[in-house]
């Protein structure tokens, strides 16, 4: 604060204030559309099917995200090898592929006439057009979220928390629980967050590898497609919803803001 | 109790630790000394297993552990700065410590207070590091760094970061703490004073070799090199030249001084600390072996004496500490004198001894 005086707060809070107008012009707009009969709507089978697709598979992709990107995480964070570069190149190619692309490659590696798919579809195990699919489609573009977030927070871990704990006779594994994920908890679990706002919210790569059973972004898509933008309205507020519920219930557990960290 | 040898550590081509080896005894105090940068922290992680070495064994207890992982160590660590765990309160991080060596949890609550009395620390012991002052967190790691009962205790600069009042109350419950559990101890710091005031024994590192090793007072009387000898204390540096090879006789502004042995090299460097100058002044400069007319340049106060810097007849400039509010000013004159004994003699680097100083025969106006 050496060239900005306390008056000046308002340039930050001016130049937010215009994202932050853009981020909610198109939310009231949309909200504009909606007739008294979306609610009902909303709550139509197909538009029921399609939601519990979606709370079902984006929560099992978030798991699996994180259940395997938090140790990554950890991993990078604190361990340096050859080619960790690349390794990192990697966990960043998911965000900047375009969905529809990522989506495309999955079925190349495990569509119904791959090795891998076919096995898996004798075996009754289809992963394309079915939920595994979805959550194959929803973990691959969404983990990269949790994965850099959280190595994020395990770097500013202090490692020397780290080295007294090991000192003290805990192991790896009992430190991790104990010390450093306790302390990176802000920034995983925004990761968390994030990784399932992406995940619920994902349609490109899902309607690629799995256009059936629909959720609620494909769902939305069909109704888009056969009626116009005004029949997406209650598809698209209930998973707004949802989302935001979520995010809110997250949020309050963890007692963490989640772009914060702490 | 703790044995290194030939501990090497190197990054790439630059090498931190060359060969060091040092040990210490069980229930031992003893410093590693050096100037920031010369390896003395490596040196204390390798010991601890935070560190793989490139060479050398480290051995505790006489077991070697060079390749167990650091929980197999039993080293209680203290770090330069907080390391407590800030999600803990003072009496969790002792007790997390404490954790893995004793499973009742009711003797573990009893040992918990007793550690956190030990430091006056008990009425303390719900609050979390951010409530604590920077005294209050260091007394809580040294005891979190005891818990363990550990085989040896490595701090690393504790006393970093804090006033000077506060220092000198913690280097005595340091001692304190030493004394009372008798816990072999490696101590790293910078600091000659905490050093010769703490240690049984000194290690003296200097770009990752051991340059002096002994007591504080024998490094300090009697210092193996110029680089302990100027580390140890401050000194004034007397350059001589060499005017006979047989004996070998170094002069300076009218004296001689013969040394033994076979200096290499004509140049000779002369310490001298501030404590053997005497001063005409007070009266202390007569009936010393060698007695130079000086002109002030500066008497500064600090307390209970002065420091006050003259300029010999050669333009060496020299401290030395009178008593109290001396009325010396720049350009006063003042005679100082000193004993060839309390010279320490080096040429290119190594000590030589000074035998005695005589009168020069001849003697070349400056």
């Amino acid at each position: 604060m050496t060239w900005l005086g306390r008056r000046d707060h308002w340039v930050f809070a001016a130049l937010g204030a215009v994202l932050l107008g853009y981020f909610l012009f198109p939310f009231v707009a949309f909200l504009g559309r909606t007739t008294a009969s979306a609610p009902a709507e909303a709550v139509s089978p197909t538009a029921r099917e399609a939601a519990v697709n979606s709370l079902v598979t984006a929560p099992v992709a978030t798991a699996v995200a994180t259940v395997f990107g938090v140790p990554l995480a950890y991993t990078l964070a604190r361990t340096s090898f050859r080619g960790k570069r690349l390794v990192e190149a990697l966990v960043v190619l998911p965000l900047v592929l375009p969905p529809v692309v990522a989506g495309a490659m999955l079925l190349t590696g495990i569509g119904r006439f791959t090795p891998v798919g076919g096995f898996l579809a004798g075996l009754g195990l289809g992963l394309t057009d079915s939920r595994a699919g979805i959550v194959l489609a929803q973990t691959f573009v969404a983990a990269p979220f949790v994965v850099i977030t959280a190595r994020a927070g395990f770097a500013s871990v202090d490692r020397r928390l780290e080295q007294a704990s090991r000192s003290m006779g805990y192991g790896r594994v009992a430190t991790f629980w104990h010390v450093s994920l306790p302390l990176a908890r802000g920034m995983v679990l925004a990761g968390v967050v994030l990784t399932f706002a992406r995940a619920i919210g994902e349609f490109g790569a899902t309607m690629m590898v799995a256009f059936n059973p629909r959720t609620m972004p494909t769902a939305i898509w069909v109704e888009f497609v056969s009626g116009g933008v005004d029949a997406t309205v209650p598809l698209a507020l209930a998973l707004l919803a949802i989302s935001l519920l979520v995010i809110l219930a997250t949020q309050r557990i963890g007692r963490a803001p989640t772009l914060a960290g702490w | 109790m703790l044995s290194v040898t030939g501990l090497t550590k190197r990054y790439g081509d630059e090498t931190v630790l060359a060969a060091l080896s040092l040990s210490v005894d069980g229930g031992e105090f003893v410093t590693l000394l050096g100037p920031s940068g010369c390896g003395k922290t490596t040196t204390l992680l390798a010991i601890a297993g935070h560190v793989t070495p490139t060479a050398g064994t480290v051995s505790i207890g006489g077991r070697d552990v060079t390749d167990s992982p650091p929980e197999a160590r039993s080293c209680g660590l203290v770090f330069q700065q907080d390391a407590l765990f800030p999600h803990m309160t003072a009496r969790e991080n002792v007790a997390y410590a404490l954790a893995p060596h004793d499973p009742d949890e009711q003797r573990q609550e009893r040992r918990v207070d007793d550690l956190l009395s030990l430091v006056g620390m008990a009425d303390h012991a719900g609050k979390h590091p951010e409530q604590l002052s920077g005294g209050q967190r260091r007394r809580v790691e040294l005891v979190r760094a005891l818990a363990t009962d550990p085989d040896v205790l490595l701090l690393d600069e504790p006393l970093t970061g804090l006033d000077r009042a506060l220092r000198e109350d913690l280097r005595a419950e340091i001692a304190r703490v030493h004394d009372r559990t008798g816990v072999t101890t490696l101590y790293v710091t910078h600091d000659q004073t905490e050093a010769l005031s703490l240690s049984d024994r000194l290690v003296i590192l200097d770009d990752g070799r051991v340059v002096g090793e002994g007591t504080p007072r024998s490094l300090y009387e009697r210092p193996p090199n110029r680089f302990v000898a100027s580390f140890l204390g401050p000194s004034a540096e007397l350059t001589a030249t060499l005017v006979s090879d047989d004996p070998p006789i170094a002069a300076w502004c009218g004296h001689e001084f013969v040394l033994e042995g076979s200096p290499p090299g004509d140049q000779i460097t002369l310490l001298l600390r501030p404590d053997d100058v005497g001063n005409s002044f007070e009266g202390t400069a007569t009936a010393r072996d060698v007695r130079v007319e000086a002109t002030v340049q500066d008497a500064s106060h600090r307390g209970p004496h002065s420091s006050v810097t003259v300029e010999a007849p050669d333009g060496t400039h020299l401290s030395l500490a009178v008593e109290g509010f001396p009325d010396l000013h720049r350009g006063d004159d003042l005679a100082v004198g000193f004993d060839a004994a309390d010279l320490f003699a080096f040429a290119g680097g190594e000590r030589c001894a000074v035998s005695r100083s005589r009168e020069a025969e001849y003697y070349d106006e400056p």
